[in-house]
């Protein structure tokens, strides 16, 4: 494993630019698709968003620490680390995509963006932190996770 | 980020440009929120100077999608690319919205 980087800071908003820019460089570094660091980015501040609204709901806001490395040579890992309420985020419900423009929510569409967009994402809880870990595939252009299309009557032919 | 608007006739036209994210999506809310009060029926977003956008952004264009909505006006989006085509795809906001490919275009449609 090579560490690249490892920021904490308190789970206020004035911390999350701080917070991005440190996954901002770490990306840079390692993935050279600008398009791809964007969606790590986009990735990470739905994660962060969500530490510093929910993790220390109704107390003091605590840390959260984002800590950055490649494993394997061939995973960028990006670990969102919190102290607060013990909370899966990615067993949260799937948000409904369909809905019409007065029923339409984007409650859920930032852990919708966070499966999306990098290659695998697994929650942990672990001494008294809860830690999401993400990993982006270094030597994958694009894409992620595409959604079958198939269309009836025709077979699908994606090779993917 | 910056939103720069302008009238077309009828039409209301909002260019945003830069990033709407946790940050700085609040800034874009007072804009488009001021148009509506202001009575625009009309608001055609363009989002060809978007450089990123996450859901705090989307959250913004829904806040003011639904409010155009209860008022009876109309809106739709034009000159979506990269990564801004790519949220709105995955969101489903893409299938949502009438998305045009150019202002010409869409103040031709909306113009009708």
């Amino acid at each position: 494993m090579t560490a690249l980087s490892d920021v904490t800071a308190r789970a206020t908003l004035e911390s999350l630019g701080a917070l991005i820019e440190s996954v901002r460089s770490a990306a840079k570094a390692r993935i050279a698709s600008p398009e791809r660091r964007l969606d790590i980015e986009l990735a990470v501040e739905e994660a962060l968003v969500n530490v510093i609204s929910y993790a220390y709901q109704g107390g003091p806001a605590g840390d959260v620490q984002v800590r950055c490395s490649v494993r394997d040579g061939r995973w960028l890992v990006i670990e969102i680390i919190d102290s607060g309420t013990p909370f899966d985020v990615l067993a949260a419900p799937p948000p409904d995509l369909t809905a019409p423009v007065e029923e339409r929510r984007t409650g859920g569409l930032g852990i919708h963006f966070i499966k999306r967009l990098t290659d695998r994402a697994a929650y942990r809880r672990e001494g008294g932190r809860n830690i999401l870990e993400l990993r982006v595939r270094l030597d994958r252009l694009k894409k992620y996770r595409q959604p079958e299309v198939v269309r009836p009557g025709k077979s699908n032919r994606r090779g993917i | 980020m910056t939103v720069e608007t302008r009238r077309e006739k009828e039409i209301t036209v909002a260019a945003i440009t830069g990033r709407m994210d946790a940050l700085t999506t609040s800034d874009v809310e007072r804009t488009l929120m001021r148009l509506l009060d202001e009575g625009a029926r009309t608001l055609l977003i363009d989002l060809g100077g978007l450089d990123y956008i996450s859901s705090a952004g989307l959250r913004t264009l829904l806040a003011a999608a639904k409010r155009m909505k209860a008022q009876a006006g109309t809106m739709a989006f034009v000159n979506l690319k990269g990564h801004a085509k790519e949220v709105f795809e995955i969101s489903g906001f893409y299938s949502l919205f009438t998305v045009y490919d150019s202002v010409e275009s869409a103040l031709e449609r909306l113009g009708r």
